[in-house]
Formats: structure tokens, sequence, C-alpha cells
């Protein structure tokens, strides 16, 4: 029994949200290497949060004495060409990899699920209108459009976040419209338009939570494409500006000593990998999970 | 067969003609004004009007999209800003370096990716299936930057087996195939990594089809049902996924070229970039999409061609 002072809309929302939480959870202990990869990214997520207490030096702290100096007790990392510690720089370079690739996808999660739920819902020829500049958009290779976009409008957080959202809203839209298309056929949404609600409402209050999973499951995908598309970007010479550090502009750094300092480049690109990597393990797992035509073959 | 191709080449066309539509209003709406972003923040409003002028951006929109539209299909790309020669010469100096070298990885990608990911397949849930997933996994994670800096570290700078600096130059064939090799491995492994997938995926559902039961239970040996009825029909994904996967082909080849110092598209672009040549970028984009849109054309054919079915749908 709900307690009496819910209001209908709370009791609605609470259930919903329980519904998507345990469709994700059933997703995670069907297969078990999504669990994996959920520690590994969490742990890089938490030791980017305490970046302040886990760095052992300041990132910017330039040393000319301790110029490209090998890994040693004091530098776990060693240091780049300023004299500056890899490790302190990498774990703060997390940081700006994470929040990139975050609020990127987050944005065209939410774009793109609205315009794929649009198209799904109406059909039609608003459907194939926006379906066909989606895939137009699809055509084009993301890291020469993410480049030629931060290109124009200049490297900085906010026009990352842009140019890898651009890139990333058709999958999204795509991922939205068939389940939508499906959905908007079943008899609870009949029953919601015999009761007269809007379209606004059938589609935000009762078709997006049950396409929610799949999208979340996707994001999770598209997370680590986007870090490895900010990382590329970054080494091009298009991330954020030095010297706040990011892992593509610290491989980029590295690279130019590649001969005598190969562990500059080394560093971050093992971080690189293990995130990517872990993110593409909790959402290749998930998609696994809830796709029922791979589900027999857990 | 003659209608499916028209029919195809009609949807080329039109694709073409939407995204080189898309490039040219990147270009131009998008808030930084393309003269500003060449002569930078620094620049005089008269320097950046005469620059705008030169590049007849003061010019209605509708008259420099018509303009745009003529010259892309006329072959009058522009001249670029930086060495000014015409835009399509500079292109098609470097163009047959990246052919050859997407080329080369992606055949190389199929003969790892289609063989391994029928293995896993048929060894499906035991230890060369996990073996395989794993490795496809780690290899689709790799930032192609990534592993042509490890590739260039063990190979080239320790073992000293191949040239740092891929030159794409050399004069005989052996030289030509050192040059090629490590970027080649590069962007052919992660092609291998999707391709592996997608093969499997493809066999495991081509194995459950009914007449695969029927072939094993008549008693026909396993591996000729695998190369003789499960093979071509599995290759129908897989060959859409090459097509697909282009994009992120060509989006490796940009970073193999710089890592390896290799001429091609990719070497060019961040010239272009870091240099601000306007003119030239623009082309790498028209380029780009022409590339795209071939690539689907051929790709929609071949699918043609494999499976019969297609053409009559």
């Amino acid at each position: 029994m709900n307690s009496p002072e819910q209001t209908p809309t709370q009791v609605y929302w609470r259930t919903t949200l329980k519904a998507i939480w345990s469709g994700l959870l059933t997703a995670f202990n069907s297969n078990k290497t999504s669990w994996v990869g959920l520690v590994l990214f969490l742990l890089v997520c938490i030791a980017a949060i305490l970046a302040p207490l886990l760095a052992p030096h300041d990132p910017l702290e330039q040393s000319i004495l301790y110029r490209l100096k090998p890994p040693t007790a004091e530098y776990l990392m060693g240091t780049d060409y300023y004299g500056r510690d890899t490790l302190s720089r990498l774990i703060w370079g997390a940081r700006i990899s994470l929040t990139i690739g975050l609020l990127a996808i987050g944005v065209a999660m939410i774009i793109g699920s609205l315009i794929g739920l649009v198209a799904g819902y109406f059909g039609g020829k608003t459907d194939i209108i926006i379906m066909q500049t989606m895939d137009v958009l699809l055509a084009f290779p993301s890291l020469i459009l993410g480049l030629i976009v931060v290109a124009m409008l200049g490297p900085s957080i906010t026009n990352l976040v842009i140019a890898i959202s651009f890139t990333a809203i058709p999958p999204f839209a795509r991922i939205a419209r068939a389940p939508t298309m499906a959905i908007k056929e079943r008899e609870f949404i009949e029953a919601g338009r015999a009761l007269g609600y809007s379209d606004l409402r059938l589609m935000l209050g009762h078709i997006l939570p049950n396409i929610l999973p799949e999208i979340l499951v996707m994001g999770s995908l598209w997370l680590a494409t986007a870090i490895r598309v900010e990382a590329s970007l970054a080494f091009i010479g298009l991330g954020v500006s030095p010297p706040t550090p990011t892992w593509g502009g610290m491989i980029r750094e590295g690279f130019e000593n590649i001969l005598d300092s190969f562990w500059l480049a080394l560093f971050p690109s093992i971080a690189i990998l293990i995130v990517v990597f872990s993110l593409n393990l909790l959402g290749d797992g998930l998609r696994d999970a809830i796709d029922p035509k791979l589900r027999d073959e857990q | 067969m003659s209608s499916f191709v028209i029919r195809r080449l009609g949807f080329a066309i039109v694709t073409l003609f939407a995204v080189l539509t898309l490039v040219f209003f990147i270009v131009r709406i998008l808030p930084g004004d393309p003269a500003m972003v060449i002569l930078g923040d620094q620049a005089s409003m008269e320097a950046i009007d005469a620059l705008r002028a030169r590049l007849g951006l003061d010019r209605p929109l509708i008259v420099q999209y018509s303009d745009f539209m003529v010259g892309v299909l006329s072959g009058d790309w522009g001249t670029s800003l930086v060495s000014g020669r015409p835009v399509i010469a500079e292109i098609l100096k470097v163009l047959p370096a990246t052919i050859e070298l997407t080329l080369v990885s992606l055949l190389l990608g199929a003969l790892i990716g289609i063989p391994l990911g029928i293995w896993s397949a048929v060894k499906r849930n035991r230890l060369p299936d996990y073996f395989t997933r794993l490795s496809s996994l780690i290899g689709l994670s790799f930032p192609a930057f990534v592993s042509a800096i490890l590739l260039l570290l063990v190979f080239a700078i320790q073992l000293r087996w191949f040239p740092v600096i891929s030159s794409g130059q050399g004069t005989n064939l052996v030289d030509r195939l050192r040059d090629l090799a490590l970027p080649a491995i590069n962007l052919g492994l992660i092609m291998a990594a999707y391709i592996t997938r997608v093969a499997r995926s493809s066999m495991l559902e081509v194995l459950s089809q009914d007449y695969v039961r029927t072939a094993r239970a008549k008693g026909i040996i396993f591996s000729q049902i695998i190369w003789r009825h499960c093979l071509l029909n599995s290759m129908i994904p897989v060959v859409t996924v090459v097509g697909l996967y282009l994009g992120i082909l060509i989006g490796n080849s940009v970073l193999t070229e710089i890592v390896f110092n290799r001429p091609g598209l990719g070497k060019l672009i961040v010239g272009a970039l870091n240099q601000r040549d306007y003119t030239m970028l623009q082309g790498m984009m028209v380029i780009y999409t022409l590339i795209v849109v071939v690539v689907n054309l051929l790709t929609d054919l071949t699918y043609g061609l494999i499976d019969p079915r297609v053409k009559y749908k």
C-alpha cells in the first residue's frame, strides 16, 4: 500500500524509477562482467573526485631541475618536459576527460532521445524527415565532424562538449525510435489516449521510462566513445588549452619526447585504455543482458 | 538488377546532396566567423572584411550556396589559403596514400576478424570464445593513436624492425611495405576487433537456423556445413558493418597518419587546421563526404550481390 500522503504523480514516479532500477539491476546480475566494468569505472571516478587529496604534487607546478625524470619513488610516473609530476597530472586529467565525456553524452542522450521519441511516436513524414537527417549526420565520420566543429568554435570545455554531443545525437535518436514505435501501439498508451492525455505526457511520462534502460546502456558505450574522441581531439591539438592537464594532451606532449622519455606517453595511454575498456565492458554486458536476441547466449 | 543499381545510385546522389548542404552550413552557421578564425582575435575589422570579401563570405547565403555546389560538381574547390595551389590538386596528391592505407587495413581486418569471429561462434561459451571476445573488446577500446604509439614504441623504437617515420614514398616494393606495415597493422587490428564481433554474432544467428539443424541431422560434416552453408550467409551483416565502420576507419586513419608522420588526408586536414586554411578544410569535408557516399553505395551493391533477396525488396 502506498502511504496516504503521496500524490498519484509521486506514486507514478516512484514505481517508474523502481522499475528502471530493477531493470538495470537484473541486467547487471545476468552479466557479471558488467560489474567488473562498473567497479573499474567507479574507481577512476573516485580518483578524479578525490584528485586534490590523491595527487602527490601540484599538477601545474614546474621544476626545471626535475625535467623528464624517469619514474622514481618521489615521482612514481616520472616528470614531463616542464618538470611537472605525471601521476598528479594523470589524476587531475581524469576530471577533464570524465567531465567532457559525461556532459557530452548527457546532452546527446537528452536531445537524441527526444528526437527519436518524436520520430517514433508521430511516424509518417515526421519520422522520414527526422531519420533521414540523422542518417546523413551518421554518415559523416564523427572525429572529422568533431574536429571541424572545435576548429570553428575554438577549443574549450563547452565547445568540446558541443562538438562531441553533436556527433553522438544520431545514434541516440536511432536507439530511442525503434522501441518507441513498438510501445506506442501497446494498450496502456491507447488507454492514456482514451483518457485524453496529451502526446507530450504520453511520450515523456509513459513511453520514455520504458525505453530508458536501453538508452542508459547505450549511454555507457557512447561515453567510452566520447572519452576516446576527446582524447583524440586533444592529441591533435584541439583539446582544452594547456597547462590544464588532459590525457590526450599529455600523450601529445609525451609523443614529442617519445625517443628519450617514453613513460610520458605510456601512462596516460594506459589510463585511457582502462577507462574506455571498463565502459565497453560495462555497456557491452548490459546490452547483451537487455537484448532479447542475445539473452540466450548468457 | 539494373533497377536496383539505379535506385541505389539515386539514393546516393540524394545523400551526397544532403551531406554537402550540411558541410556548407556547418562551416557558415557555426558561431566562429571563418575570416576571424583565419586571422585571429587581434585582426583589425578592415582585414577581416577584406578576407571575407576575398572568400566571398560577404555575399548572400543563397549565392554562396549555389557557387559552392557548382564549384564542387565542376571540380573547382577553391585554392588553398596557405600554398595558393588548387585544393583539389593538394587533396589528389595525398589521396592515394590514404586509400592504400585504408584498403590494406580493411583487408587485414577482414583476414583476421572473419576467421576469428567464426571460430569464436563455433566454440561458443568455451575458452576460445572468451579469449576472442575479450581480445576484440580490448581492441575496440584502443584509441587509434594510443595503439599506434605503443606499436611505434615496441616495433620501431625498441626492436627497430620498422622505420619510425612512415614516409609512404618508398621506391621499391619492400620499402613501401615496410613503410605501410605498422600503420596498416594498427588500423587493421582495430578493424579486426569490430569485424570479429559482427562475424561472431552473425555466425551464431546462422548456426541457429533450421537448415543448419537439418544439415547436421543429415550427417553432413560440421566443417562442411560452416564453409558451404553458413559462411556466405553470415557475411551479409559483415559487409554492411564494414561500410558503417568506414567513419571510424577514416577517423582512425587521421590519427595513425599523424603518429607515423605518413602523408595522407589526415596529415593534410591537421595541417589545414593548424594553419587555419579554411578553403582546404571545406575541400577536405567534401572529399570525406564523397568517400563516405561512394563506399556506402559500394556496400549496398555488394550487399545486393551477396544476397539476391535484397535486389527484389
